[in-house]
């Protein structure tokens, strides 16, 4: 195809969508004067919804049958999610998953407030609080590569070591020898969530440092007045007072815990004891070859973390609507 | 009012033109000037793929930068002389990507395959087109029936092979062997006699690394495809590779325990490293680099780790590192080769896609191919009858090349390329990897076999 039929495409194509819009500009304004407003709401929702049906619903379904199916076609009820239990390295990136939500989502929230505490309104404030939010600005594969290196094993007679992670180094300080990190059950899954509170625990600082600022002093004054001490007023009054923005951060960072891949898939090096359910994902997808059921699997697997992640987005709905 | 808001649009939807034009007709210029500059006698063996000048091929591959660049340098005279142009974009995370690419209907018009397992998969959905009469015609001339067999499927041949590296090699120092008086053993128990030897003379003779990212763990399938091959023979290789025996049948376990020998063997290993399981976390580029310092004297692994040497380090007979052929372990298998390489599968039947595919089957194209490389120190062959020897840039290159083209020689591609991928890139990686980490044999097989596809 020629550059000149690309573009003669290019204009009908904008040329469509024109005319598609004028007609439901007119379409809009003639519409009839009764309930109007409903009909123009629904056609201007319209382009909106089709994008939805199209990017979200239509896939959701398709996984859906994929899941329910194996890959002649034929339908196997839930036999892909029984793989999933019955398989070890399925159950055993279940159960990391799990310890993933247990732990990262509290520690980062935890951490990003008790950071957030301890700078407010001290001296070069905005520095430090650029210091732990830097993390956040990094992608995970680049994270995963940084921490790699950290927890890189010593490689080499002494003498002619060709390379000694920091945290090695440091563990041998104190006498506890290296540690073989992606093989080390089950600190490596532990060492690879300190990677996502790093990441994590900025996003905290920065959200919950602001929502700390919007407190009102009168409250906490009034608080210390009557005779709370610090610890007392932080208590009773700066957390009950941010705990919208509380819940809003654990859930978002629980969410992106869930649905954890990059740092994974980066760090864990394929070793089979500290994989999570979206690296299986992939894995089972990347891996399948006809008559074993990888794509279906890998259905199966993407609905299990759609299904861990309702809880949580319903607990933000909840949360929100007792605040409207 | 409206017509404001209409008008609005408008205006937006002609900048919006304005910039897809932009973009579409950045790259205006197709193939066409070639043909009249290079009518000359250069061209003249390019003449029966001529008549598609301007077309276009998409070629996908694994092979990155710089390989990636000398492939590119390779067929340049093709493109002038042919006006065919081909865009070529290599990807290290190829095997996946493919997958989606097809699954989605953007498969590539042709395909750089390295694994036959793969193509099989392509070729039994009926999503690979079947190789041209003049493509087979071409590589059946340039390669030996074991290497065709791999590009075929059911009875159609589908892919010519490409580049190839032996695997069947153990590297060693020939400067530390002359010092302390080693011999380069030629059978199975003289290798262990010597690797006993150097552990009497207070070494560790084994390195090994099978870190490898997502492919974590090949190099151990390595070992054990090479050990099948010597100690039960190619027949029941092939067996093995097609499941037509289980995997944890008694004659792989056999295999696995004889790997064990060395691998797990702590007076053996890891040299220069530290203990068995270091093996499981060590780099496969820097397993077998403390030979370099003499803290190891042996490491099992292909032709192409010839690359993995630091700088200053002479790769030859009577250098500072060189490999020997991986001794048989009966005289009943007296002279077997494990190797791979890479297939020309094609998604598209278009005249200009089977023109490259048959071009890329000849032995002119290995010659410049090779031809590339020379100036820079090797690091590419291929089992291409037709290539000439003297092309190869280095030593490791033409010993390997002898290897695969000696009429004596029994040759098997890598095993785990063959099976299904959920095992040969799956299970069996990640299943050696546990073994190494401490894995009882049985489990390891059991494990395997469970996961192969019903």
């Amino acid at each position: 195809m020629g550059a000149g039929s690309k573009l003669f495409g290019a204009v009908v194509a904008v040329a469509v969508f024109l005319a598609v819009i004028g007609v439901l500009l007119l379409l809009i304004d003639n519409a009839p004067k009764r309930g109007r407003e409903r009909i123009q709401a629904f056609l201007f929702l319209l382009p909106a919804l089709i994008m939805l049906a199209i990017g979200l619903v239509v896939p959701v379904v398709r996984t859906t049958i994929l899941s329910l199916s194996n890959d002649a076609g034929h339908f196997i009820g839930l036999g892909n999610f029984r793989w999933i239990w019955q398989t070890d390295e399925a159950r055993k990136a279940l159960g990391n998953t799990i310890i993933w939500v247990a732990v990262a989502p509290i520690a980062a929230t935890v951490i990003g407030l008790g950071y957030a505490v301890a700078i407010d309104k001290a001296r070069g404030e905005p520095f430090w609080k650029a210091l732990v939010f830097l993390p956040t600005g990094i992608s995970g594969v680049g994270a995963g590569v940084i921490w790699s290196l950290m927890y890189a094993q010593p490689l080499g007679n002494p003498g002619h070591q060709r390379q000694l992670g920091l945290v090695n180094q440091l563990l041998s300080l104190v006498g506890l020898g290296p540690l073989n990190f992606p093989i080390s059950t089950p600190s490596n899954t532990f060492l690879i969530i300190v990677v996502m509170i790093w990441i994590q625990a900025g996003f905290a600082t920065v959200i919950l440092s602001a929502a700390i600022k919007g407190v009102p002093a009168e409250l906490t004054e009034a608080a210390k007045i009557d005779g709370a001490n610090a610890w007392q007023a932080f208590r009773r009054v700066t957390v009950p007072a941010i705990r919208p923005t509380l819940t809003a951060v654990f859930v978002i960072v629980a969410i992106a815990t869930l649905k954890v891949f990059d740092i994974v898939r980066t760090m864990y090096q394929n070793q089979g004891s500290a994989d999570v359910l979206a690296n299986l994902m992939f894995d089972q997808y990347a891996t399948s070859s006809p008559g074993n059921n990888g794509a279906n699997h890998s259905a199966a697997l993407a609905l299990t973390i759609f299904i861990l992640v309702l809880p949580f987005m319903a607990y933000q709905i909840v949360q929100m609507k007792r605040r409207a | 009012m409206h017509w404001k808001r209409v008008a609005e649009l408008g205006s937006a939807g002609i900048a919006l033109v304005a910039v897809i034009a932009a973009c579409s007709s950045s790259k205006k210029t197709g193939g066409g000037g070639g043909q009249s500059s290079g009518a000359s006698a250069e061209c003249a063996s390019f003449s029966k793929w001529s008549g598609h000048s301007g077309k276009k091929v998409t070629m996908y591959a694994s092979i990155t930068d710089p390989e990636g660049q000398h492939l590119r340098d390779s067929w340049k005279t093709f493109e002038k002389c042919t006006g065919i142009t081909i865009n070529y974009q290599a990807d290290k995370a190829f095997e996946a990507q493919l997958k989606i690419k097809v699954d989605g209907g953007n498969a590539p018009d042709i395909a750089i395959i390295p694994q036959p397992g793969l193509l099989a998969n392509f070729a039994t959905t009926g999503k690979l087109k079947p190789a041209s009469a003049a493509t087979k015609t071409e590589a059946t001339a340039n390669w030996s029936p074991d290497w065709i067999k791999y590009g075929t499927v059911n009875g159609t041949f589908y892919a010519a092979p490409m580049g190839a590296n032996a695997k069947s090699f153990i590297w060693y120092s020939p400067k530390a062997f002359k010092d302390k008086g080693y011999t380069v053993p030629t059978t199975w128990d003289e290798l262990i006699a010597l690797s006993d030897k150097i552990v009497a003379d207070g070494g560790k003779p084994w390195c090994a690394g099978a870190e490898s990212g997502d492919a974590t763990g090949w190099p151990l399938t390595d070992w054990m495809e090479e050990l099948m091959l010597r100690m039960h023979g190619p027949d029941v290789y092939d067996k093995w590779a097609t499941h037509e025996i289980p995997f944890n049948d008694p004659q792989v376990a056999d295999v696995l325990a004889k790997v064990g020998q060395i691998l797990k063997n702590p007076k053996y290993v890891n040299g220069g490293i530290g203990d068995v399981k270091s093996i499981a976390t060590t780099a496969f580029q820097k397993g077998g680099l403390p030979i370099e310092t003499g803290d190891c004297y042996l490491h099992a692994q292909a032709s192409f780790y010839a690359a993995n040497w630091d700088k200053g380090t002479t790769v030859g007979p009577d250098g500072d590192v060189f490999a020997f052929y991986e001794p048989p372990v009966n005289t009943q298998f007296p002279h077997p080769v494990e190797g791979g390489g890479e297939f020309v599968g094609a998604f598209a039947d278009r005249p200009e896609v089977q023109a490259v595919q048959e071009y890329l089957a000849t032995a002119d194209w290995a010659n410049s191919r090779a031809l590339v490389t020379k100036g820079s120190g090797g690091g590419w062959l291929s089992a291409n009858k037709g290539l000439n020897p003297d092309n190869l840039g280095s030593d490791i290159d033409k010993l390997s090349f002898q290897l695969l083209t000696d009429p004596k020689t029994v040759f098997r591609f890598d095993a785990s390329d063959l099976m299904p991928s959920s095992v040969g890139a799956g299970s069996f990686w990640k299943q050696m990897t546990q073994w190494i980490t401490g894995q009882s044999d049985q489990a390891t097989l059991n494990n395997i076999e469970k996961s192969w596809p019903k």
